[in-house]
């Protein structure tokens, strides 16, 4: 799976593919990720939709900060996942570190909007 | 040393964004040191989205005075973010108040999310409702001027919510558990 996937950089954020999803690490605090985290996440989902892994592994415990506006680019994600045929829709499992706080806060309102395609794992 | 109370930081920048992240780290690794962990996690999220919240809302040539104070006695941070901005970001910014407040128990960060999944266009505030659901937020306006101020106090969690919270861990592992020998 890794192969296929991009690799995003930005200021402070990286993400990088691992053999089960990816590992989003540093501060995503963009202005506007409608310019760039958004679409790479777009091409990510029509990849997954097209490939349809079993589980998709979202790794942000290395990741210390993610302002609104990006929270808002991942709920978009579990909107286009939401919105696809049933036969080509997957789940999305964040695996978090639940010392930190925004990230158990955050991922909890991101998994009440679709307790179906989002899974939360504690390291 | 610290007293209660105690001025900590009086900053006045530019309104760029180039100034969050820093401001951001320092706040968080201060409040930490101060209030505990989540205490500084709350802090830094609040710091974060405040002073978006100015940028992108307020007059771009009028610098941002930014407060932060530490309250000894009450374990508690506050920070105060300050700037002009125009009479229909300060409308925009009083609705948004007034939307939480008539909202029972307010609204949460959750409800505010699913609110702006259903807008189609428009302003979502997303991060005033970060900052409202986690610490208490105050909004004053004279003039032109807006000046918000967050509390932030040493995180304490119930044992009702960390129950639940372990529950939910292990309802995840379960079903894990379930999709893994399902196929």
């Amino acid at each position: 799976m890794s192969a296929a996937i991009e690799r995003f950089t930005s200021d402070e954020a990286a993400i990088e593919p691992t053999d089960t999803g990816i590992k989003v690490s540093g501060v995503l605090s963009m202005r506007s990720p409608s310019e760039s985290l958004t679409p790479y996440l777009k091409k990510l989902h029509k990849y997954l939709a097209d490939t349809r892994p079993a589980t998709f592994t979202v790794d942000i415990k290395d990741l210390s900060f993610m302002n609104s506006s990006s929270i808002r680019a991942l709920v978009d994600w579990i909107e286009w996942i939401r919105s696809e045929p049933s036969n080509r829709q997957y789940t999305l499992a964040f695996l978090h570190d639940p010392r930190i706080t925004w990230q158990s806060t955050t991922l909890a309102v991101v998994r009440s909007l679709d307790e179906e395609h989002v899974q939360l794992r504690i390291i | 040393m610290i007293i209660d109370n105690d001025v900590v930081l009086l900053a006045r920048f530019p309104a760029k964004w180039e100034h969050i992240n820093p401001l951001r780290t320092f706040i968080s690794g201060y409040a930490e040191s101060m209030i505990g962990k989540e205490g500084g996690s709350e802090a830094s999220m609040v710091t974060n989205e405040l002073l978006e919240n100015a940028i992108k809302y307020g007059d771009v040539v009028s610098p941002i005075d930014f407060e932060v104070r530490y309250d000894q006695a009450n374990a508690c941070v506050t920070l105060r973010v300050a700037n002009n901005a125009q009479a229909t970001r300060i409308t925009l910014l009083q609705r948004e108040f007034k939307r939480h407040l008539d909202a029972r128990d307010g609204e949460t960060f959750s409800q505010a999310v699913t609110r702006s999944v259903q807008m189609s266009s428009g302003v979502s505030m997303l991060g005033l409702a970060r900052v409202m659901s986690r610490a208490d937020l105050e909004l004053s306006v004279t003039g032109n001027r807006v000046t918000m101020t967050a509390r932030v106090e040493r995180f304490r969690e119930s044992p009702s919510r960390r129950r639940l919270r372990a529950s939910a861990n292990l309802m995840d592992r379960f079903s894990d558990r379930t999709r893994g020998s399902g196929g």
